[in-house]
């Protein structure tokens, strides 16, 4: 996968017909492992079932395993896997977002190590792309950018991306990795990529997070190994590729799991009444649906132009600016479509208030709307 | 010597400002100001809670610290753990704060001394104001242990708005007592119906609602069979007011009728999970066939919408400053956080996109204080502000709790943080006491006469 170029992606009509046939046998996947697993919103999901969940999307072929391309999620990104990967992911945060997010970083490991050209180790490989707090301001669009990165940049970032005791890493997944992938930067600015053993790793446990509750939350640090031998460019490349792969897969699992939210609010406003109406029938509600049907909309449109651009340090503005923007959409339309329900909306076997956890989740990773302004806005300076 | 020719200060200063004792910083400045007009223009460095404290009159300043420094010592160490437990809450730790709030006075304020906690230096204020001003202090400690104990002071006030001399003897000077003596005797509000949220707040909904709350004519007293659901505080309630109509007649009937919860026929039959404020129950409520005896009647015979409908008006802007208190701890954490957090070797605070974070939700956070206290000012409740000041206060709020997460990055995810606990339990605000949709609708109902005269002016627009 050529992660440093330029250009889109074309889709032959060929490619298209069996994107919709694997959309279609995602779909058929998720009603049958993923959904009678979590019909119960109140209840998270336990570990074994998620490890087996999991597991059945390797035989489903969704999660690569060996060095085969294949056309489960983030594979074959010149031949269509980009557009699919992205329509994957929306049908599984349909279901559940969690899954969805677990999933997406687990073939984002996997993607990883073979765009490095590394080995594939044992076990699950997760990714940590966002250093400890942040998106690296102005430091990361100067580096990405090759333009006035300067040594103060270089240290901003060697701090950034060195996760330490009191700064630890965020990182949540369900107990199904064994590996971790993530980008370091040497003081004098030399970005390199280490693949670590998570025996390793210093891990955190961080209980009760706000989203995902299939998950759990850490925090990671650890020594410098596992460096893995690659060129500077590539590296940059790598790093860039892997930021937009992620913010198309945040972006995926938003809009699945919002148009969700939406689909449900259409459904209970359509019986529920008010003043002796079908509430869907009353301005205040329909002025709500229509808002988080715009919202929806928007980012299916948005999400079909970036499929279109192939991961490289020049797109990332773009990707980050209309990231921002769309998180934003979706999350006030999925605390819109909670509104709707009034208080039962409030109440978690409903399901929509985790919806709206689950996006405010998505919001705040790998940078929230602001830091990925910073770094479209100092990109945009940079290069006009 | 700086670039202006001024002595530059060793004091420490945030990135982009000068140090506040720099000749060019504003108050160093004004002290340069005429003696005679320097009083004028000088103040000193101070916090902003304790600038607006010192504004308030003397009795409400007074509560204002008495509330905080009951929020920080038997609320706030307790908040991250009891939401975490949820169900699974320790009922002692939760009994002991009912205890304590209660011999703190807190929970039988809404009458003056002898009857109740109230000193007679607060009867001068209004009620609203003064139960807004406390119920921000307990809402920044804890979201659900402020509503464990408020939800008793909804469940209060339609007794206390009925006029009933009588009703207040039997019902609330016993409970006052009870509480006093270390027995909390919590009262809670009944009016949401498994199918009715908004038909019982909005006056065209429930003009073709059917209750489904019903009481029966019985020999000395009435019989109430149906379900409420969503009472807080239902779960612990000594005594509900439970609003019914009577049987064969719609909601004009209403009627508001002390049930205890020891009266057969009367169960609570589950309590929700909650997105946030997990330490106040949300309780579903059974009646079959509660016999509930005439002078159980509070206020009168269909007398039981407009006590609803009062109590809402009361009730709404203490919700709006719930909301306050969620944004003030937002903002809190935030700042916190924002001073402490280093990244690139120096606290976050010095980069300009968080102090302007940080001044917006300073500047929405007072906003909203100020139109709390500014419509609480008014001994009657207004219906239309009480509305603006809910439905407003509580969309600004979530939206603080929100920018406060995003200030926290990807940390603001995290439970201890103690931030996206302030958005679970604020956006509760938006739903309750009216969904702020019906809020709004109640601006418009409330200033009828006032769009109806506009509409038949002779002019055009």
């Amino acid at each position: 996968m050529p992660v440093a170029g330029a250009g889109s992606v074309s889709l032959s009509p060929l490619a298209q017909d069996d994107i919709a046939l694997i959309v279609q046998q995602v779909e058929q996947y998720a009603q049958r492992f993923i959904a009678p697993a979590v019909e119960r919103p109140e209840q998270p999901l336990a570990a074994e079932k998620l490890a087996e969940i999991v597991s059945q999307a390797v035989d489903a072929g969704l999660l690569g395993t060996g060095d085969e391309e294949g056309v489960g999620l983030w594979e074959n990104l010149d031949g269509g896997g980009l557009r699919l990967s992205v329509e994957i992911l929306v049908r599984l945060a349909a279901v559940n977002a969690g899954v969805a997010f677990q999933l997406h970083q687990l073939a984002l490991g996997r993607w990883l190590v073979r765009a490095a050209g590394a080995p594939l180790p044992e076990g699950g490989v997760l990714p940590s792309l966002q250093g400890h707090y942040g998106l690296g301001r102005h430091a990361l669009a100067r580096y990405f950018s090759g333009r006035e990165f300067a040594g103060a940049d270089g240290a901003f970032l060697h701090d950034w991306l060195a996760p330490a005791g009191d700064t630890p890493i965020p990182l949540h997944s369900a107990d199904v990795w064994r590996h971790l992938m993530a980008p370091r930067m040497t003081a004098d600015g030399q970005l390199g990529w280490h693949l670590y053993s998570r025996a390793d790793l210093d891990l955190t446990l961080f209980p009760h997070s706000h989203g995902f509750d299939e998950l759990r939350s850490f925090g990671w640090c650890g020594a410098d190994a596992g460096r893995l031998d690659c060129d500077a460019i590539a590296a940059r490349g790598l790093y860039a590729g892997a930021l937009h792969l992620n913010a198309l897969g945040l972006m995926s699992i938003a809009l699945g799991c919002t148009g969700k939210a939406l689909a449900l609010a259409r459904q209970y406003t359509a019986t529920r009444r008010q003043g002796g109406a079908a509430i869907a029938r009353h301005p205040a509600v329909q002025l709500l649906l229509a808002g988080a049907r715009g919202a929806v909309e928007t980012a299916e449109a948005a999400l079909a132009g970036l499929c279109g651009l192939a991961p490289a340090p020049a797109h990332l503005a773009r990707v980050f600016s209309l990231r921002a923007e769309l998180h934003l959409r979706l999350c006030r339309a999925a605390n819109d479509a909670l509104q709707t329900f009034g208080g039962t909306g409030y109440m978690r076997d409903v399901g929509m208030e985790k919806i709206v956890r689950d996006n405010n989740t998505l919001r705040l990773l790998a940078g929230t709307p602001a830091e990925l302004h910073l770094f479209a806005a100092e990109w945009e300076r940079l290069h006009g | 010597m700086d670039s202006a020719g001024l002595p530059t200060p060793s004091l420490p200063s945030l990135d982009g400002h000068l140090p506040p004792c720099h000749p060019l910083s504003p108050r160093a400045a004004f002290e340069e100001i005429s003696a005679l007009t320097r009083p004028l223009v000088r103040y000193d460095a101070d916090a902003l809670w304790r600038r607006e404290t010192a504004r308030l009159p003397w009795a409400l300043r007074r509560l204002r610290r008495q509330a905080r420094e009951f929020a920080e010592r038997e609320l706030m160490p307790h908040a991250l753990a009891i939401d975490a437990a949820g169900h699974d809450a320790d009922a002692a730790t939760l009994d002991a704060i009912l205890r304590k709030a209660g011999a703190a006075g807190l929970m039988t304020d809404m009458l003056p001394w002898p009857l109740g906690s109230m000193s007679w230096s607060r009867v001068h204020h209004p009620f609203a104001w003064a139960v807004s001003i406390k119920t921000e202090e307990l809402a920044r400690a804890c979201g659900g242990l402020m509503l464990y104990l408020s939800a008793h002071q909804l469940g209060l006030a339609p007794i206390l708005l009925s006029g009933d001399l009588g009703a207040l003897r039997r019902f609330v000077v016993p409970a006052f007592r009870d509480i006093r003596a270390g027995r909390p005797h919590v009262f809670a509000f009944a009016i949401t119906e498994p199918a009715a949220g908004s038909d019982v707040e909005d006056g065209a909904g429930a003009r073709v609602y059917k209750p489904t709350v019903v009481a029966r004519r019985a020999d000395g007293g009435w019989r109430l069979s149906g379900r409420k659901c969503f009472i807080s505080g239902g779960d612990i309630a000594r005594s509900i007011v439970v609003f019914a109509a009577l049987e064969h007649e719609g909601m004009a009937s209403w009627t508001a009728f002390l049930v205890r919860s020891d009266m057969p026929g009367y169960a609570v039959a589950r309590t929700e999970l909650k997105m946030g404020m997990r330490a106040s129950g949300a309780a579903e409520l059974h009646f079959q066939d509660v016999y509930v005896p005439d002078d159980h009647v509070i206020g009168g015979l269909r007398k039981g919408w407009a006590l609803n409908r009062a109590t809402l008006n009361l009730s709404r802007i203490p919700v709006a400053s719930m909301a306050v208190g969620f944004a003030q701890r937002a903002v809190e954490i935030a700042t916190d956080f924002a001073c402490r957090y280093r990244l690139g070797g120096k606290p976050l605070i010095h980069h300009q996109e968080i102090q302007l974070m940080l001044a917006d939700m300073l500047a929405e956070t007072a906003a909203i204080r100020a139109l709390v206290w500014n419509k609480g000012r008014s001994f009657t409740p207004v219906q239309a502000e009480a509305s603006i000041c809910k439905f407003h206060c509580t969309d600004v709020a979530v939206r603080v709790c929100e920018r406060a997460m995003d200030l926290l990055g990807n940390h603001g995810m995290l439970h201890h943080r103690g931030v996206e606990k302030l958005f679970r339990d604020a956006r509760l605000t938006q739903i309750f006491e009216g969904t702020n949709q019906i809020n709004r609708l109640a601006v418009i109902e409330d200033m009828q006469e006032e769009l109806i005269q506009s509409m038949t002016r002779s002019t055009r627009p």
